[in-house]
């Protein structure tokens, strides 16, 4: 749950094509209220993030689900590989990046 | 995007022990072998040698795409789910020695491989010879792989075909699974097509 909350906003924020400063006056607060929830360093109330959102022109919905635990294997699994492991896939990883966009 | 369905795996491991077939669960260590893993070409080429109809789906879909998602080390694909396909993916999976990874569990077990496998099944994950291969019939907010395939890209690495999900699509999955890591994805994705529809 690193930065739920803030990547919350600064998603509703981008795809509602407005500036944190756009946002931060039609929710009633200020431009370095919306940077610190988008980079993590403040976290906002359940209530003040619905706010946040529903200024730009979203709804927060919540639901409940069942229990998943693949991301906590795949990192337990992740770990278990050596350093040269995972650089040499981080760096296949940026090749493939480059070639996609080179083929654009 | 997709998620394991611990329920259908339990669903099928009963099935498994209530009936003949040698689904024996075993202790595992990953293997040395094993520690050379993301190797998901090797993966793409094996179901193309068998012929399997699949889309490859989530952040590495999108990486091969160019955009740069914390991906992890994992394959996700959604395959067709009519039973001829099936069969060619269960030969996939024997071939790639894939063993079933269970929620709750580290250790994955050994199961039967046949098109029965994913009788009922919509989430499957597996450890392979070349890492980790999620199998998911139907991504949120998509109708499988029906739906993905309209708008499919084929793309040629290394020389292999790889089918991958559009962008598009990729972004409406993620936006209907609504975890909390696919709120820092949709929006490097939304930057991302929103800067290219811009160049275009």
């Amino acid at each position: 749950m690193a930065n739920w909350a803030g990547n919350l906003i600064g998603l509703a924020r981008k795809e509602s094509g407005l500036t944190q400063r756009d946002l931060a006056r039609r929710a009633g607060t200020s431009q370095a209220a919306i940077a610190a929830y988008e980079a993590g360093k403040r976290s906002p109330t359940l209530d003040t993030l619905a706010r946040i959102v529903r200024a730009a022109g979203k709804d927060l919905r919540i639901r409940l689900e069942a229990a998943d635990d693949h991301d906590e294997w795949l990192a337990r699994y992740e770990a278990s590989l050596s350093a040269e492991v995972v650089q040499e896939w981080r760096r296949r990883d940026s090749e493939l990046v480059e070639q996609a966009r080179r083929e654009r | 995007m997709c998620r394991s369905g611990a329920d259908a795996i339990a669903s099928l491991l009963n099935r498994l022990a209530g009936s003949d077939e040698p689904g024996c669960i075993e202790g595992f260590r990953l293997s040395s072998d094993e520690l050379t893993p993301i190797a998901f070409e090797r993966i793409v080429a094996v179901l193309n040698d068998h012929k399997v109809k699949y889309v490859v789906i989530g952040g590495l879909a999108a990486l091969l795409q160019g955009v740069s998602l914390p991906r992890t080390a994992d394959i996700d694909v959604t395959p067709a789910s009519d039973p001829a396909n099936k069969k060619r993916l269960a030969a996939a999976l024997r071939t790639l020695d894939a063993r079933l990874r269970v929620p709750g569990l580290d250790e994955p077990i050994e199961i039967q491989l046949d098109e029965r496998t994913f009788t009922g099944m919509m989430t499957m994950t597996f450890v392979t010879r070349f890492g980790p291969f999620d199998v998911c019939f139907v991504p949120d907010g998509t109708s499988g792989y029906d739906d993905l395939i309209r708008h499919v890209q084929v793309l040629d690495r290394a020389g292999v075909k790889i089918p991958v999900a559009s962008l598009e699509d990729i972004t409406r999955s993620k936006r209907a699974a609504g975890r909390e890591k696919d709120a820092a994805h949709l929006t490097v994705l939304t930057e991302y097509l929103r800067a290219a529809s811009e160049e275009d």
